[in-house]
């Protein structure tokens, strides 16, 4: 019996926040017809804001189970519609409600289930990102002697004598230093995070214009020679599974990570 | 207070709003304005009028049937100069980019042919009966899916903007405001309704593990693109997109089959989609550290800033968009925000010295173009317009030099700085 008071304020809690629900629905649908100006009463003629109201805010999913708030668009507005129509649940207990709303924050369909198994052989021939940790890195080795011969070959036409551009052509190398200058300039030594991207763009990417053409070591010899054009690694260094990720590159640290984006900078 | 009479309506209509001529948005409504007579006349001379033995004065298309049917409509021939603008880059003819003419269009709708392009290694050609989409990495089951199986999927249709994140970056890193077109300086924007399948449907029939909190999404293009996108957002509003305005993603748009992350910027929008894999933390790929992040002026760099900030401009008049004598004009222009619905847009014409609200088009689709509409009564004098837009979050449109503080000098992605336009007196637009 104790419950009572509880169901009975649920339940019109919720016919309540249908009510409103209903009533935005119908501002819209006024909205989009035919401005009337007499509906709008006396106009502010000094710049009153274009839409009085603020965006009603997201409906409180412990106590509704209501539209998610992504509904009232354009896209999904036929769903908030079937949710305002729809009478409240026979027993709306609190518990009910709650558990629904924990169990279905979004409104995903369910597909028909028609994807194929993928076995891990498929996956690891067409895999090839490289995170900063190394994982994926193939086997292979390179240095930067074994480098300069394939950039000398078949990246210097693009990106200039040690890749240091020129003549409207990608920059790879130099610029250490000048990151809070008057003249930044980003390059891959001064101001890539990481070697292990620097390999994973090359074998996916380059040469541009024959991209996945490069063995594996001539990936790891040209990522060499171009971490010692500006004294990154030493001359002589062997790039491999191992060494690469263990690479400092002189901006490692220069990255903040604005995902989530900090609260700070919200206004 | 009782409304006032119809009659205290179109006087005051007729009022400026604001300075330099700004009338109350719906001053156009309801014989608000009076019009300026001769000063506002368009001249209809020269229409071409052919004689029929009725004696009554017609167009030649009225003496004549009209060619027949066509399997795909193309834009009327005296539309040729409506187009995309782009620079070939001789070296590397695939890398680069084409703009949306948003100077010569109007509502909210790109059409597809005029979609904006962000191509790093050409178009490919893709046949949809190869192509396969993989789904692996930290998920309980490893799936493959064909675009036949795709096709029966539950679909959802969703109008979004899509933004390079380099759009309007001359605007931010030029030293002075870039003599160009909205086409030149905004066009890397565009707007259609997408149609495909909610993401979070694939990743929920893989499984997604525990420890899983971003993707990896990569193209199958000479690029090979691949972006890292928050989880929480690939399962929130992001569509694997198959249709664009009702018919089948072009070959510049990622055909078969491309990402629509709502909002985010651009490059994530992975094109020609071939693989997502799911990850504990981001890949740092080439286009999320060298490219697509913002040097800040202590020499650090924002990295994941992924959603674009509210935005405006106004597209009429604007550089190469001309007054042709004063009188009555509508400024028009578009705004959107990454973080969902415009809520509000004012323009001034007295260089941000008076701000009057610009009427809003409906519906207002969050994370979507939203037209903004003003009658504007020009004097003849000198004058400078620009727009100010604000976001359901609150957000509002910095100016340029608020914007330029917070980064490095030359940095320009995700820029979204308040546009300028200065108006001659003989009418010509520049921008300031
Ligand atoms: C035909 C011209 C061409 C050739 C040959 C070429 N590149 Fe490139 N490279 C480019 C272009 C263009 C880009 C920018 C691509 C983009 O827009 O994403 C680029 C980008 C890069 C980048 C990323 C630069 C950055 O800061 O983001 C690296 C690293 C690179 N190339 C290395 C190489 C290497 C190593 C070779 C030789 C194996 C090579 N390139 C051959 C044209 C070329």
């Amino acid at each position: 019996m104790s419950r009572a008071p509880g169901i009975i304020f649920g339940f019109l809690a919720i016919v309540f926040l249908v009510l409103i629900l209903w009533s935005r629905r119908d501002d819209t649908a006024v909205v989009m017809t035919e401005p009337e100006l007499t509906e709008e009463g006396p106009v502010d003629l000094v710049a009153g804001p274009a839409v009085a109201d603020p965006v009603p805010a997201a409906p409180d999913p412990a106590v509704t189970p209501a539209p998610a708030p992504a509904a009232p668009d354009a896209a999904a507005a036929p769903a908030a519609v079937a949710a305002a129509e729809t009478p409240p649940p026979a027993d709306p207990g609190p518990a009910t409600v709650v558990a629904g709303a924990v169990e279905a924050p979004r409104e995903v369909a369910r597909g028909p289930g028609l994807g194929a198994p993928a076995t891990a052989e498929e996956i690891a021939r067409l895999n090839i990102s490289i995170p900063p940790d190394g994982r994926n890195l193939p086997p292979g080795r390179g240095t930067s002697a074994e480098g300069a011969l394939v950039f000398a070959q078949q990246c210097v036409a693009c990106h200039g004598s040690r890749g240091a551009g020129g003549d409207g052509m990608v920059t790879l190398t130099g610029g250490l230093g000048t990151l809070t200058t008057e003249r930044p300039v980003k390059t891959v030594s001064s101001f890539w995070p990481h070697a292990t991207t620097l390999f994973d763009y090359i074998r996916r990417a380059m040469p541009l214009n024959a991209p996945q053409s490069l063995t594996d070591d001539q990936v790891y010899a040209v990522v060499a020679y171009l971490l010692s054009v500006d004294d990154i690694i030493p001359i002589g260094t062997v790039l491999d599974q191992t060494t690469l990720p263990l690479v400092e590159m002189p901006n490692r640290d220069g990255f903040v990570n604005w995902w989530p984006e900090p609260a700070a900078a919200r206004n | 207070m009782p409304p006032p009479k119809e009659t205290e309506f179109t006087e005051a209509l007729g009022e400026p709003v604001a300075g330099n001529g700004l009338l109350h948005r719906r001053a156009f409504l309801r014989g608000g304005v009076l019009f300026a007579g001769a000063a506002g006349a368009v001249s209809v001379a020269g229409v071409s009028i052919a004689a029929n033995p009725i004696g009554i004065d017609a167009p030649p298309s009225m003496l004549a049937p009209g060619r027949p049917f066509s399997p795909y409509g193309s834009p009327a021939a005296t539309e040729a100069a409506v187009i995309r603008s782009f620079t070939l880059n001789e070296r590397a003819p695939g890398t680069g980019s084409s703009r949306t003419p948003h100077h010569l269009l109007n509502g909210t709708i790109t059409p597809n042919g005029l979609h904006f392009e962000r191509h790093h290694n050409g178009v490919p050609t893709i046949d949809p009966a190869e192509h396969r989409l993989y789904i692996h990495g930290l998920v309980d089951r490893p799936l493959v899916f064909s675009m036949d199986a795709l096709m029966r999927y539950p679909m959802e249709s969703m109008i979004r903007f899509v933004e390079c994140a380099g759009n309007s970056g001359a605007a931010a890193t030029a030293l002075n405001p870039p003599r160009n077109t909205v086409q030149g300086i905004h066009g890397l924007l565009s707007c259609s309704e997408w149609t495909g399948i909610r993401l979070a449907v694939l990743l929920d029939e893989a499984g997604i593990q525990p420890d899983a909190n971003w993707i990896l999404a990569e193209g199958a293009d000479a690029a090979a693109m691949s972006r890292s996108i928050p989880l929480e957002k690939a399962m929130d509003d992001t569509l694997l997109a198959l249709y664009q305005n009702g018919e089948a993603i072009r070959p510049e748009q990622g055909y078969p089959m491309r990402l629509l992350v709502p909002g985010f910027q651009g490059n994530l929008n992975v094109k020609w989609l071939r693989r997502i894999e799911l990850t504990n933390g981001p890949t740092h790929t080439k286009d999320e550290t060298s490219k697509y992040s913002e040097l800040m002026p202590d020499g650090t760099a924002r990295q994941f800033w992924l959603e674009h900030g509210v935005k405006s401009f106004i597209a009429r008049p604007s550089y190469g968009v001309n007054l042709s004598g004063p009188g009555l004009y509508e400024i028009s222009g578009l705004a959107w925000s990454g973080y969902g619905r415009i809520t509000r847009v004012e323009v001034s014409a007295d260089n941000g010295a008076s701000w009057a609200d610009a009427a809003l088009g409906e519906p207002i689709v969050p994370k979507a173009l939203t037209r903004f509409r003003l009658p504007w009564e020009w004097s003849g004098q000198e004058a400078v317009v620009m727009s100010r837009a604000t976001d359901e979050r609150g957000n509002v449109q910095p100016t340029r030099d608020v914007w330029r503080t917070d980064f490095a000098p030359g940095q320009g992605y995700m820029y979204n700085g308040i546009q300028n336009w200065a108006v001659s007196a003989t009418g010509e637009v520049t921008n300031v």
